[in-house]
């Protein structure tokens, strides 16, 4: 009879130690490029792509630790961890992809003397084309983004937009809306469950440290 | 004594046996094969209904009304203007030297001219803006019908606009689930 209790007693322990195991494991990932294939993987639902004639477009999360990585010095201390994953965790980040038959799409479409008009919509303008709409709504307005050129080197145009995270938490689903700011694609919108967001996995602390 | 028969080959006896069966085989060979390449699947949508109804051209409109609202407020501003003007001039026209009349009579021309200029300039912008919107949205629907074709096995799928299509019975017709992909798609999902 006790050595029933005790196997009883144990396969509890062992059931919790399990649960455990697996409750770390689905927070927490090794590194950076863990959370990048995590990122990419549609079953995780933040990455959303569409294909539009010779157009490609893709809306992609950008987890606040992968911005934190790459902000932190070498061997950083707790407080500066903490600090930048406090500020940067302010923001909801997202990247826009476009590409024109595997090109950036700054020369894609122009109309006559088109290409500094183009140009300057995507370094200064793209502000007024992107926005984030919430289920209830609401529109929420780039708080700002960066235009990363690659001087036709790249096979895309990629721009990372930033949103105030506070205005996000209330709505169980949202979509980022693009406008057709000269593609001819037309307007777009790509839908992202909130709890997606909110699932991704953070880097580990002593993985930051490194 | 009667003549003896010449014995027949087996093959000889069994040919005209052979020749209906291989006849028989070949036929149903030649109906087999017409059976499993099949002809094409083919469907049409109605191109406007779809079109009407697609969230991606009601919003598209509704943009492009917004814009016009504002670019029609903005010309019949400096219509008003101009009128307001021509308006004045004429109650003061008898009080004017003829100098200050030609000025007046200049100045108006310049207003009539903007106003003209503008209403051009405006009417040109929404031909331009309501073609980029309209082009935005077709490009939206031809790329997604490609993806619905591939998606559902269709080899042709027929827009029925204008004549296109005369007669189509309307088990081929698959423009309501075509709308309700396009609709979901348009909404991000």
């Amino acid at each position: 009879m006790m050595h029933l209790e005790f196997a009883k007693q144990n396969s509890r322990l062992l059931y919790l130690l399990l649960l455990l195991c697996a409750a770390m494991a689905c927070t927490k990932v090794q590194t950076v490029e863990d959370l990048q294939a995590y990122v990419k993987d549609p079953d995780n639902g933040l990455r959303k792509e569409r294909e539009i004639g010779r157009v490609k477009m893709s809306v992609t999360y950008r987890p606040t630790d992968l911005l934190v990585k790459q902000s932190l010095s070498s061997k950083p201390t707790d407080g500066e961890i903490d600090s930048l994953r406090r500020d940067f965790g302010k923001m909801v980040y997202f990247v826009l992809s476009m590409s024109a038959e595997k090109r950036e799409v700054e020369g894609y479409a122009l109309p006559k003397n088109g290409f500094s008009d183009r140009f300057h919509t995507l370094a200064f303008e793209m502000g007024n084309y992107v926005r984030l709409i919430t289920e209830a709504k609401d529109t929420i307005p780039v708080a700002d983004y960066f235009y990363q050129r690659t001087f036709g080197a790249g096979e895309s145009s990629d721009l990372l937009f930033l949103f105030d995270q506070a205005k996000l938490q209330k709505s169980s689903s949202f979509k980022i809306q693009v406008d057709d700011f000269g593609l001819g694609v037309g307007d777009q919108n790509f839908k992202f469950q909130t709890d997606n967001i909110k699932d991704t996995p953070s880097l580990g602390r002593e993985y930051l440290k490194q | 004594m009667g003549a003896s028969k010449t014995p027949v080959p087996l093959l000889d006896k069994l040919l005209p046996s052979l020749s209906i069966l291989g006849l028989v085989v070949g036929i149903a060979a030649i109906l087999i094969a017409f059976s499993t390449t099949g002809s094409p699947k083919i469907a049409y949508i109605k191109s406007d209904e779809l079109l009407q109804k697609y969230q991606g051209m009601i919003d598209a409109k509704a943009k492009f009304e917004d814009k016009a609202k504002d670019w029609q407020a903005n010309t019949d501003t400096l219509k008003a203007e101009f009128e307001a003007s021509l308006k004045a001039y004429e109650k003061a026209t008898a009080t004017l030297s003829p100098n200050e009349r030609a000025a007046k009579e200049k100045e108006l021309r310049a207003k009539q001219e903007e106003y003209g200029k503008y209403s051009q300039a405006i009417n040109q912008q929404a031909e331009q803006e309501d073609k980029k919107l309209t082009e935005g949205v077709l490009a939206q629907v031809n790329a997604y019908l490609k993806v619905y074709g591939q998606k559902h096995g269709y080899d042709i799928i027929l827009g029925a606009n204008g004549g296109t299509v005369v007669h189509g019975s309307d088990t081929y017709d698959i423009t309501d689930e075509v709308l309700v992909e396009l609709n979901k798609q348009y909404a991000g999902n």
